[in-house]
């Protein structure tokens, strides 16, 4: 018998003994029915560290802000129930058999940063999963503490800048919503996860739609792969009795651009200074052949999630509809678009209407 | 997917009576309430289901001549906990036909009819909080049409109501399902 949404939503447990799990991971290990549209398949676990008192942070358009309406707890679009983190690697055993990674998330917390290491070294010593660690740089000071991380068993990990620009960062996770977090040390937190994981082995989360521009985002994109890291993007859906809860999405054909450039960044096959971009920031030359970027929008994988790859090389981290309802045109394609995917895709490109 | 039960309840009180492994012969059973169980999943005899590939939607018979339809276990698992229950704004509607659609966090599919007919009611409790079919998938009518031709409608094939019948096509649809329910 299902849960009621009213007794599955509200965690009941402190990590790092209970995590939350997203709905996909949920379904994944069935605690919650349903399958993926499209046969979709789940290939990372996305944990969530949970604590009655919350997270402290307070960003605008966050399902977890401390800001946010009471009796709201979906985060990402959807609900994540609270699981013991024992029960999670038992089912992960039992159900998880295409499964590559696991991402344990912080949250703005005095105890997160030493729950994630523990709930990493659970999983290290009961799974084979690859881990990936999402981290909160507000609660984290010079590298041991990125080190431990590491010697807990995570290869790799996530840094959720989330805005592409300093005065969007501020007003929105910053100084703006009287919250914690600081541009500045974000990335002197990634330049030092860098330093310890290795070129390539940090991923920083970008949200398009918080009102940057095509360029700006293009040009952090840039930024982050320069200091030796790789991007992750995510599409804003605005959350229910969030800051931002009246705020429209962004154009479908300016967040297809925005992968498409991240792609060729993040594969070294051009860079943002080559690009063009008309008077709103937009892009219209990607810098490459023609036939060079025909190639690269046919093969599709430009316009799958974006997330740290499985022992395979390729993405895990895929979050199947997480950046839109399923009934709804994909942004980031959970698995390789297909002819009519690609079709869809390539005529948003050409869309320059909003 | 191990067994098949079928329970039998007189007065509201289920009570199993059989339970056979997969593929053997349910104990026939009697009353209104009868039901074929196929792993987690139910079957009430008193109603049947429209089998069409991913329709999966049940059909009860009214005293005033209409029928009620809803979504079966097997479809209200698959979907996933229900968000949106989506109803064209048509009133006539084909056997096959779509009558609208549902959507949960990662799914979505059409509503197919079972019957030709027009549409005269809509239970806007379930419109408004589609997971009462999650709780209660037999409990939770969707749509009341009033069939054009329901002898016709009930003697296709695609209608199943007799218990070996829908015992077998539900062990098919598991057996032909990606993951195991």
């Amino acid at each position: 018998m299902p849960m009621r949404r009213s007794d599955r939503a509200r965690p009941s447990g402190s990590s790092p003994d209970f995590v939350r799990t997203s709905t996909a991971a949920a379904m994944t290990l069935k605690y919650y029915p349903g399958k993926f549209h499209r046969g979709a398949k789940l290939k990372a676990l996305n944990l969530l560290l949970t604590y009655d008192s919350g997270c402290c942070a307070r960003c605008a358009y966050c399902g977890l802000s401390s800001s946010r309406a009471p009796q709201q707890d979906s985060f990402i679009r959807v609900d994540w129930p609270a699981i013991s983190t024992e029960e999670v690697i038992d089912r992960s055993l039992k159900h998880g058999r295409g499964l590559d990674r696991v991402c344990i998330s912080m949250i703005t917390h005095p105890k997160a940063l030493g729950d994630l290491n523990d709930v990493a070294r659970r999983f290290r010593e009961r799974t084979t999963l690859s881990i990936s660690a999402l981290i909160g740089p507000t609660m984290i000071k010079g590298k041991a503490p990125l080190q431990k991380m590491k010697d807990a068993g995570v290869d790799r990990v996530g840094i959720a800048v989330d805005a592409a620009t300093p005065g969007l960062f501020e007003k929105f996770r910053g100084k703006g919503v009287n919250g914690p977090h600081k541009w500045d040390h974000y990335w002197d937190v990634l330049d030092d996860a860098v330093s310890v994981f290795g070129r390539g082995m940090v991923g920083v989360h970008l949200i398009v739609g918080l009102g940057e521009t095509e360029k700006e985002m293009v040009g952090t994109i840039q930024m982050a792969r320069d200091r030796g890291a790789c991007t992750h993007l995510f599409s804003f859906y605005p959350e229910d009795g969030s800051a931002m809860e009246g705020w429209k999405r962004p154009p479908i054909g300016g967040y297809h651009r925005v992968q498409l450039a991240r792609h060729i960044i993040d594969n070294d096959q051009g860079r943002a200074d080559n690009m063009e971009f008309d008077r709103k920031g937009r892009i219209v030359d990607f810098g490459l052949a023609s036939s060079e970027l025909a190639r690269i929008i046919e093969e599709g994988e430009a316009f799958m999630t974006s997330g740290c790859p499985g022992k395979d090389g390729k993405v895990a981290c895929n979050r199947p509809y997480g950046n839109e309802r399923p009934s709804e045109k994909l942004r980031n394609y959970p698995f390789k678009p297909n002819k009519k995917d690609i079709r869809d895709v390539r005529a948003a490109l050409k869309d320059y209407s909003s | 997917m191990g067994l098949v039960d079928v329970k039998m309840g007189g007065r509201g009180k289920a009570k199993r009576v059989a339970n056979v492994k997969k593929g053997g012969r349910p104990r026939k059973a009697t009353g209104a309430s009868r039901t074929v169980k196929v792993g987690n999943l139910r079957f009430p005899l008193d109603r049947s289901y429209f089998t069409r590939k991913g329709a999966h939607i049940w059909l009860l018979p009214q005293k005033d001549g209409t029928v009620r339809i809803g979504m079966d276990s097997f479809l209200s698992h698959n979907a996933g906990y229900l968000n949106y229950i989506m109803l064209d704004k048509k009133s006539s509607v084909r056997r096959g036909g779509s009558l609208g659609s549902f959507e949960s966090a990662k799914f979505v599919s059409k509503l197919f009819s079972p019957v030709s007919g027009t549409v005269v009611g809509v239970n806007e409790q379930v419109v408004r909080d589609p997971r009462r079919i999650n709780r209660d998938p037999y409990g939770s009518w969707i749509l009341a049409i009033r069939p054009g031709d329901i002898e016709k409608d009930m003697g296709s094939p695609e209608i199943l109501g007799d218990e070996k019948a829908i015992t077998k096509w539900i062990q098919e649809e598991l057996e032909n399902a990606d993951e195991k329910i």
